[in-house]
């Protein structure tokens, strides 16, 4: 008993460890990887010009002499460049976090943020913005159509779990996987209704790709609002989240509401999905990958796993974009299909390293 | 006995065959369209053939001048609504009647019954020769090939306006109706000598195509000679972006273009302006401070026929309105 306590003592001594250096390391390649992003993740302006047009706009009170800069380049830098960097650091948290979230609800590993429909739902939300035309009068379309597409989806599958009280995370899985199948099969029929307009139909193929071409400050803000609550909310439950995972019988007897858990996580991880998917289309593998590697390193304590993700799927997701515009420059690659291409070999991966457990089930 | 019973079944055996002959016959005779009872008229229609030209898929032989012709392309239908006569067209594509991507819409309208769409509705038409889309699956053709006895063509160039030519030129080769494609051809010469002599700046315009999807059209697209062709510079294809890709706007915004160039879809014109001249980076291009965004209707973007002439005009006119 004794030498189990310290081997635990120990296990966390060192997830405590590795904790610190994974949020350390994850810092500075946030600003590393971010800096790059902004001198070098487009065409070729002089770094030095870059410099200045980003200190002179981020530091209030001083200015650098702009007038040997094309106005069109002061522009790429601060209204392209640093928003897109932030975006896509702010995506890149916002699906590690909601991975976080579905993992442990779920007490499954190879749980993904869109497991229970809201992923589909906001594409659903952006592909009826596009399709309708409102996508490319209103600057707001496509991210509110997208959240609403969400919040919609936790609605039903809310709906068609929750019986007598409480709520079942057998049936959340199973409706999560047919209502995904359905709305998929909706955002296919929108796709070929929208043929008649070839340019709409074009727009949403490239927008379900997923990337940040349609960075912006208003993006980066609406990005960030909803990743603040969210990622707090995630973090106030943590612990009960933690408790859970011993089973929801064993978390109500030591006190957890484990319904109004449930719901929270359920509505923070809407809140992370529908966000992140309105303002930059569908990323996949980050909020799979991410988690799961972190928890092999830390353990699966949610508060520091919360953490971690958030700062890894940042540095990951900024330099998938910046891969995506580099590796056949002048063109972009959707960083949705970085991610998969990174992602999908990690999951097979994890698919051989867990077979023993999958031969059991 | 045996030499009989032999004899019976070989007439029975003809009987049915002359029947079935005679009843194919009945019903296409029925066709005015296709009426091959005039010996004076078969000998004129198969005259020059068979014919065969060289595809992608290998030879193609037409062995007589085809009476029955199905078009399942919209280049293809626009070409053949020109030259050839409306007896021998008995299929043209569906795309053909929509607005959104046909030029040829008044010329299809008389076939709305005769426009099909897919390889059942291909072979019931029991065409004598089917134009297919380049893009078009292995397994339809197969299907074609087992169900109609009639040559697949397909034709795979259209990055050029010498493809356009090639096209047109093979097209009229091959139903007999060569002089109305040379016609034709000729025309379509006339009309972009028309707009490459237009007087021009002294510096080429140069011009990006670019829209809300974020695609371009780089080196090697029917869209790069035809701006070649009018003295402008392309900006994608100048600098690597090979066929068709995707660019982001900071891109664009870094190339400064003089000039852009945005397929359209009818209705949103007002939209797509506001895209562009809205856009907190690309209203400080020197295209959009000049106001020079030309949008151009997809039916005429994505044509690769004689048509494409409209867009080589509209684009020389509205580059050098005020040349010297």
């Amino acid at each position: 008993m004794v030498k189990d306590k310290i081997i635990d003592t120990s296990t966390q001594t060192k997830r405590n460890r590795r904790f610190v250096g994974i949020l350390f390391i994850g810092f500075v390649l946030v600003l590393f990887i971010a800096g790059v992003g902004i001198c070098f993740g487009g065409p070729a302006i002089p770094i030095g010009s870059v410099m200045r047009v980003f200190l002179s706009h981020a530091i209030p009170g001083l200015t650098f002499d702009l007038s040997d800069i094309r106005e069109v380049d002061q522009a790429i830098v601060w209204l392209i460049r640093v928003p897109r960097v932030l975006l896509a650091g702010l995506v890149g948290a916002m699906l590690a976090v909601a991975g976080v979230q579905m993992q442990g609800l779920f007490r499954n590993p190879l749980a993904a943020p869109g497991l229970v429909g809201t992923s589909q739902g906001a594409s659903l939300g952006g592909v009826l913005a596009f399709a309708t035309g409102a996508g490319l009068v209103n600057i707001f379309a496509v991210p509110m159509f997208s959240i609403v597409g969400a919040f919609v989806a936790l609605f039903v599958i809310y709906m068609l779990a929750h019986r007598e009280g409480s709520t079942s995370v057998g049936m959340l899985l199973l409706a999560g996987v047919a209502l995904n199948f359905l709305l998929s099969a909706c955002v296919s029929l929108v796709i070929s209704w929208s043929w008649k307009d070839y340019e709409a139909a074009v727009e949403i193929v490239a927008w379900l790709l997923g990337g940040f071409d349609d960075a912006s400050w208003t993006y980066a803000g609406i990005a960030f609002a909803g990743f603040l609550p969210a990622f707090l909310l995630s973090t106030w439950y943590a612990r009960d989240l933690d408790i859970m995972l011993e089973g929801e019988e064993s978390a109500r007897s030591l006190g957890v509401g484990t319904e109004r858990v449930t719901w929270w996580i359920l509505l923070s991880t809407a809140l992370l999905t529908g966000v992140a998917v309105s303002v930059s289309g569908v990323i996949s593998f980050v909020g799979l990958m991410i988690p799961h590697l972190l928890r092999l390193l830390i353990g699966p304590s949610h508060r520091t796993l919360n953490i971690a993700s958030a700062i890894t799927g940042a540095w990951f997701l900024i330099a998938a974009d910046i891969l995506s515009r580099s590796l056949i420059r002048p063109e972009v690659i959707p960083v949705g299909i970085i991610t998969s291409l990174i992602g999908a070999p990690f999951f097979l991966f994890l698919l051989v390293r867990e077979r023993k457990e999958l031969e059991i089930l | 006995m045996k030499g009989k019973s032999t004899s019976i079944c070989l007439l029975l055996v003809l009987a049915i065959f002359f029947t079935a002959c005679g009843k194919k016959g009945a019903e296409k005779n029925s066709d005015p369209v296709s009426d091959s009872s005039n010996p004076v008229r078969n000998s004129e229609l198969d005259a020059g053939f068979p014919r065969s030209i060289q595809t992608i898929d290998g030879e193609i032989i037409v062995p007589n001048k085809p009476k029955r012709i199905v078009s399942q392309t919209l280049t293809t239908d626009e070409i053949l609504l020109d030259i050839c006569p409306m007896d021998r067209l008995v299929g043209i594509h569906t795309v053909s009647l929509d607005p959104a991507f046909s030029n040829v819409l008044d010329k299809a309208e008389p076939y709305r019954d005769r426009a099909v769409n897919g390889t059942e509705a291909v072979i019931s038409l029991e065409p004598d020769i089917v134009f297919i889309a380049s893009f078009s699956r292995a397994e339809m053709v197969a299907q074609l090939e087992a169900g109609c006895d009639a040559p697949i063509v397909r034709f795979s160039d259209f990055d050029s306006l010498d493809d356009i030519r090639k096209n047109i030129r093979m097209t009229g080769y091959l139903i007999g109706e060569e002089t109305a494609a040379e016609e034709m051809v000729v025309e379509l010469n006339r009309r972009i000598e028309a707009a490459k002599s237009r007087p021009r700046d002294a510096t080429p315009p140069r011009v990006v195509s670019f829209g809300p999807a974020a695609y371009t059209a780089g080196d090697g697209t029917l869209f790069d000679d035809i701006l070649e062709t009018v003295g402008a510079i392309n900006l994608s294809a100048k600098n690597g972006v090979e066929q068709f890709g995707q660019i982001g706007i900071e891109q664009v915004a870094f190339w400064d273009p003089d000039w852009v160039v945005c397929g359209s879809d009818p209705g949103a014109e007002e939209a797509t302006k506001r895209w562009f001249f809205e856009h907190p980076v690309l209203q400080k291009t020197r295209a959009a401070k000049a106001g020079n965004l030309v949008l151009v209707s997809n039916r005429l973007y994505t044509a690769a026929s004689q048509h494409t002439a409209s867009l080589v005009e509209l684009l020389a006119e509205t580059f050098y309105s005020n040349g010297i």
